[in-house]
């Protein structure tokens, strides 16, 4: 095989791997190993007849060049139609982002007291107080709510369950508060659930 | 390309067209490249179908349930010493849309009776 085929050969190959890239692996492969394929196929024909080396890389190198417009569409119908069965964090809605992220900055907002109060509790040496048990519960608690809003699309149960553990918790451990983390919390359990509900569950969840 | 229900595009009437005169000959399956170079001389062509759109048009095509389609045996690859094949084969919905393409180009005497499944 002359350089220029080699070249030509690995240039398809780079091409291809690099527009399957990020497909479901089924697709992917699928795809490489058609063009695997149909360039050994090529260059056995060529190897028959005996055609030169160069002719055989300017078609090669053609094929792959005129190819490009349709390969790069193919790639995004692929993509589109992958990530519509997929994922679905491209497409999640700005406003749910918002209540997300609003929702993590009150759940770090327990995790940081709950720090402080432990913190608190060490500095003045008075562990036995409760101090540092409502501090480690607080930190507990945030970072149980934190956690499942933020999973709440990959894993609804998980997710809505973290939330709903949190939530029971803090209201809880601030008794005095209830007037404020019961209505907080049944918010958090909101944005959790219908987060997940936007990736279908749970009738995808039933289906799969 | 936006294109009506059924219709084909030239490439896809090119695969449809290059795939029946193979199954007369005897070829009930075919794979990308053997379309591709039957195509180049079908049309007396300097070049074979690019990658993209070839491979592309057998994607949409067999979508479309005009093609259907099977990976190769991969021991019959393996005895061959080569990469496996994927095997492609006009259904009936493919020849019904050929033969409704307005600028069909006349075939050979179709053979019904040798079914449309590989052999």
């Amino acid at each position: 095989m002359s350089a220029l085929l080699d070249v030509a050969v690995g240039l398809t190959h780079a091409w291809v791997a690099l527009y399957t890239r990020g497909l479901p692996a089924q697709l992917r492969d699928a795809r490489r190993a058609e063009i695997d394929s149909d360039l050994w196929e090529q260059g056995q024909v060529a190897a028959l007849v005996e055609e030169p080396a160069s002719e055989t890389a300017l078609q090669l190198t053609a094929r792959l060049l005129l190819g490009i417009p349709s390969d790069l569409t193919w790639r995004l119908d692929a993509g589109r139609s992958a990530g519509n069965e997929r994922s679905i964090s491209m497409n999640e809605s700005g406003a749910m982002r918002s209540l997300v992220a609003v929702g993590v900055v009150v759940a770090l907002f327990l995790v940081v007291t709950g720090i402080g109060a432990i913190v608190d509790a060490l500095v003045q040496g008075d562990l036995a107080s409760g101090q540092a048990a409502f501090g480690a519960i607080s930190v507990l608690a945030g970072a149980a709510v934190a956690a499942g809003l933020l999973t709440s699309r990959r894993n609804p149960l998980l997710g809505i369950g973290l939330v709903a553990a949190g939530a029971i918790t803090v209201a809880a451990a601030w008794y005095w508060m209830l007037m404020i983390t019961i209505p907080i919390g049944i918010a958090m359990v909101a944005i959790a659930f219908f987060r997940a509900r936007q990736t279908g569950w749970p009738r995808r969840a039933a289906s799969a | 390309m936006r294109r009506k229900r059924g219709s084909l595009l030239p490439i896809e009437a090119g695969i449809l067209e290059a795939a029946i005169r193979l199954r007369i000959e005897g070829v009930a399956q075919f794979y990308g490249f053997l379309i591709a170079r039957e195509i180049r001389e079908r049309q007396d062509a300097r070049l074979l179908t690019a990658h993209g759109t070839l491979y592309k048009a057998l994607d949409r095509m067999r979508k479309a349930g005009f093609l259907e389609s099977e990976w190769e045996d991969p021991l019959v690859a393996a005895q061959a010493n080569r990469p496996r094949r994927r095997l492609y084969w006009v259904t009936a919905a493919g020849e019904a849309a050929l033969v409704r393409a307005p600028e069909l180009v006349p075939l050979p005497a179709a053979q019904p009776e040798r079914g449309l499944a590989p052999s």
